[in-house]
C-alpha cells in the first residue's frame, strides 16, 4: 500500500487553479521529490498535504485514509511533519528549544505537572533534551544548542528548521526547498543527512530548486507544470523525458540554473 | 551573579531576599502599603504577562478579571458571610469561567481587532460593576469584610506584607515553571509563528484559551486580596485605565520577562505614590512611559538590562 495516495487534487485561488486533477502515489521509504518551474503549483501541493491550506476538491490518503481538510496540529499528530520554504523558525527561543517544540506531542502536557514542576515531568523534560541534543548532534549543530535561534546563520536556520520536523519522529518528512538560499557545503550536507533519514527507514517528499541535489538524492520524480502532473519516474526516466525539457530544464538551462 | 540570575530559580531567590529585606529601609507603614500594592499589581502582571509576553496576545480588558475576583470577595463576604477562602476560590471560578467562555470567540481574533475586543469586555465588567448597585454599591464603592484564613484575621501592615510577599513568591514560582515546560514553550512558539506551532502539533486555538484562563485567574487572585486588604471597593478597580495600567507595566518591565512584570509593576505603582505630579497627571505619565519604552527599549526594562550587563536574556 502507498504511504501518500493523493487523487484528483484541485485547488483553486479565486479562477487560478494552482494545481488541478493531480493524482499520485508515494510508496513508503525512499526520497520523492516534486519539481517544477514557479508557479507550478509544488507549494500549493505540500500547503494541502500538511493541511495548511484545504484542497477543494479531491482526497488525500495517508495510510489509507483520508486526511484531506483535516489542521496541520492533527496531522501532526499522524506522524507528518514538514519544513518551510521561508523559514519558520521560533525565533523567541534558543535553538534546543526549537527542537524541544518540534517534539511536543510527545512530551508531558499536563498543565498541573508543568505548574508545580513534579518529578514526572522533570525526568520526561530531561530525556526530551538527551534526544533534541542528539539531533542537533546529527544535523550539525551540537555547539549551538543553548544559543538563541536569532544568532544562527541562515543555512543552519534550515538545519534547525529539519531538526525541528524530526523531533516529532515522522513518518513522512516534508521538506520544502531546504538547500534554497544554501552555499555549495551547506546544500552537501543536507544531501548527506537526507540519504542518512532515508537509511534509517524514513519516507521523505521534498520540493527543491537544485537539479543537482535532486538528480543525486530523488529515488522517484513527479514533475509538475501549470498544476498538473508533466511526468513521473527515476531521476534518469524524467531526465530524458521531451516534455520535461522542453517545459522545464530547458527554461531552466536558457535562465542559467542547474541543468543536469 | 550571572550565574545566579540564569539558573532556573536563581532570580526567584533573589525576590525572596529583597522580599525579606526590604522592610529594614522600611522608616514607616506608608512604604509597607505601597510595598503590598506593588505586591498585587505584580501578581495580576505576571499573569498577564504569560498571556501579552510570553503568548503575544493582547488584552486590554484584565482589570474587569482584577474587579470580578474583588467583587467577589466582597460580595460573598460583607453580604452573604461567606468565608473569604471560599468566597476568593468563587471569584477564581467565576473569572476562568468568564474567561473559558469569551476565549474562544475572542482569541480568534488577531492585532487590533483581539485589542478592541478585550477592550469591549473589560468595559462590560465595569459597567456591570457600576450599574449593578444593590450588589454592589454601585460607583460609591461597598465595605469588604477582613480577611481570616484559617480562624486567623489578616489585619495590619505586617501580616499583610507577609501574605501577599508569599503570595507573589508563589506565583512567580509557578509562572516561571509554567514557561520552562512544554506547555510554556508551546505559549511562545503561538507567539513567534502560529503556522509553525501548528505544523509542530500545537493545538494553538487550545492554548491561547488556557493561558486566557490562567491570566484571568491569576488576576481574580489578586483582586479578592486586593478587596480585603484596601477594606473599601469601588469599580475604579476594574476599569479601562486600571487596565492600560496593567498593560503599561508589563511592557515596561519587559515583555516575556517575568521578573519584568515585577519590575514594572514596582515602578508603576510606587512612582506615583511618591512623585506627586505623576499622580496628578497619570494619564498622561503611562502614555509617556509606553510611547517611551516602545521608542527606546521595545524589550522593556529587564531584558534590556539583562542583555546590557551579562550580555544574555534573563
Amino acid at each position: 500500500m502507498s504511504l501518500l495516495l493523493v487523487e484528483r487534487l484541485t485547488r483553486s485561488f479565486g479562477g487560478v487553479r494552482a494545481v488541478q486533477d493531480l493524482s499520485f502515489a508515494i510508496p513508503e521509504g525512499g526520497i520523492h521529490s516534486i519539481i517544477g518551474p514557479n508557479g507550478a503549483g509544488k507549494t500549493t501541493l505540500f500547503n494541502m498535504i500538511s493541511g495548511v491550506l484545504r484542497p477543494t476538491r479531491g482526497t488525500i490518503r495517508f495510510r489509507g485514509e483520508n486526511i484531506a481538510g483535516l489542521p496541520p496540529e492533527r496531522l501532526a499528530a499522524r506522524g507528518i511533519s514538514r519544513t518551510f520554504q521561508n523559514l519558520q523558525i521560533f525565533f523567541n527561543m534558543s535553538v534546543l528549544e526549537n527542537v524541544l517544540l518540534g517534539g511536543h506531542l510527545g512530551l508531558d502536557r499536563n498543565v498541573w505537572r508543568a505548574l508545580f514542576r513534579l518529578p514526572r515531568l522533570r525526568a520526561a523534560e530531561r530525556r526530551a533534551r538527551a534526544e533534541a541534543e542528539a539531533l542537533l548532534e546529527r544535523v550539525g549543530l551540537a555547539e549551538w544548542s543553548d544559543a538563541p535561534a536569532d544568532s544562527l546563520p541562515y543555512g543552519a536556520l534550515k538545519r534547525l528548521e529539519i531538526a525541528r520536523a524530526l523531533a516529532a519522529r515522522p513518518e513522512l518528512l516534508l521538506l520544502d526547498e531546504p538547500a534554497a538560499g544554501c552555499n555549495e557545503k551547506e546544500t552537501r550536507e543536507i544531501e548527506t543527512l537526507l540519504k542518512s533519514l532515508v537509511a534509517d527507514g524514513m519516507t521523505i517528499v521534498l520540493v527543491e530548486h537544485d537539479m543537482r541535489l535532486v538528480m543525486n538524492v530523488s529515488d522517484h520524480i513527479i514533475v509538475l507544470d501549470h498544476g498538473r502532473m508533466l511526468a513521473e519516474g527515476r531521476a534518469e526516466e524524467v531526465r530524458e523525458n521531451p516534455a520535461v525539457i522542453e517545459a522545464y530544464l530547458g527554461q531552466a538551462a536558457v535562465a542559467g540554473g542547474h541543468a543536469p | 551573579m550571572r550565574r545566579l540570575l540564569g539558573s532556573h530559580h536563581g532570580g526567584l531567590v533573589l525576590l525572596v531576599l529583597a522580599i525579606l529585606l526590604m522592610p529594614l529601609g522600611f522608616p514607616n507603614s506608608f512604604y509597607f502599603d505601597v510595598a503590598i500594592n506593588v505586591g498585587i499589581a505584580a501578581i495580576v502582571c505576571i499573569g498577564l504577562n504569560l498571556l501579552i509576553g510570553y503568548a503575544g496576545q493582547i488584552s486590554l480588558g484584565h482589570a474587569g478579571f482584577f474587579g470580578i475576583g474583588a467583587y467577589a470577595s466582597a460580595i460573598l463576604t460583607s453580604t452573604h458571610g461567606w468565608p473569604p477562602l471560599l468566597a476568593l476560590l468563587a471569584g477564581i471560578l467565576l473569572s476562568g469561567g468568564i474567561a473559558f467562555a469569551v476565549a474562544r470567540p475572542i482569541l480568534a481574533l488577531k492585532g487590533h481587532y483581539l485589542a478592541m475586543a478585550t477592550l469591549g469586555l473589560g468595559i462590560i465588567i465595569s459597567i456591570v460593576l457600576s450599574q449593578e448597585v444593590a450588589l454592589t454599591g454601585g460607583p460609591d464603592g461597598m465595605p469588604v469584610d477582613p480577611l481570616t484564613l484559617f480562624g486567623f484575621e489578616i489585619s495590619g501592615t505586617w501580616s499583610w506584607y507577609w501574605l501577599v510577599g508569599g503570595t507573589l513568591v508563589l506565583v512567580t514560582w509557578l509562572a516561571l515553571n509554567l514557561v520552562d515546560s512544554p506547555i510554556g514553550r508551546a505559549l511562545r512558539a503561538v507567539h513567534s509563528s502560529e503556522i509553525a506551532a501548528r505544523v509542530c502539533g500545537v493545538d494553538t486555538t487550545a492554548y491561547k484559551v488556557l493561558v486566557f484562563v490562567v491570566s484571568a485567574v491569576i488576576a481574580s487572585l489578586a483582586g479578592s486580596l486586593f478587596a480585603h486588604f484596601s477594606g473599601w471597593l469601588t469599580p475604579d478597580e476594574a476599569d479601562f485605565l486600571r487596565s492600560i495600567q496593567f498593560v503599561t507595566m508589563v511592557v515596561l518591565g519587559g515583555m516575556a520577562s517575568t521578573f519584568g512584570a515585577i519590575v514594572g509593576a514596582a515602578l508603576l505603582t510606587a512612582l506615583p505614590q511618591f512623585l506627586t505630579v505623576f499622580q496628578n497627571y497619570e494619564h498622561v505619565m503611562l502614555g509617556l512611559v509606553m510611547v517611551l519604552t516602545m521608542i527606546f527599549m521595545p524589550r522593556g526594562l529587564v531584558p534590556t538590562l539583562a542583555l546590557r550587563f551579562f550580555g544574555d536574556r534573563s
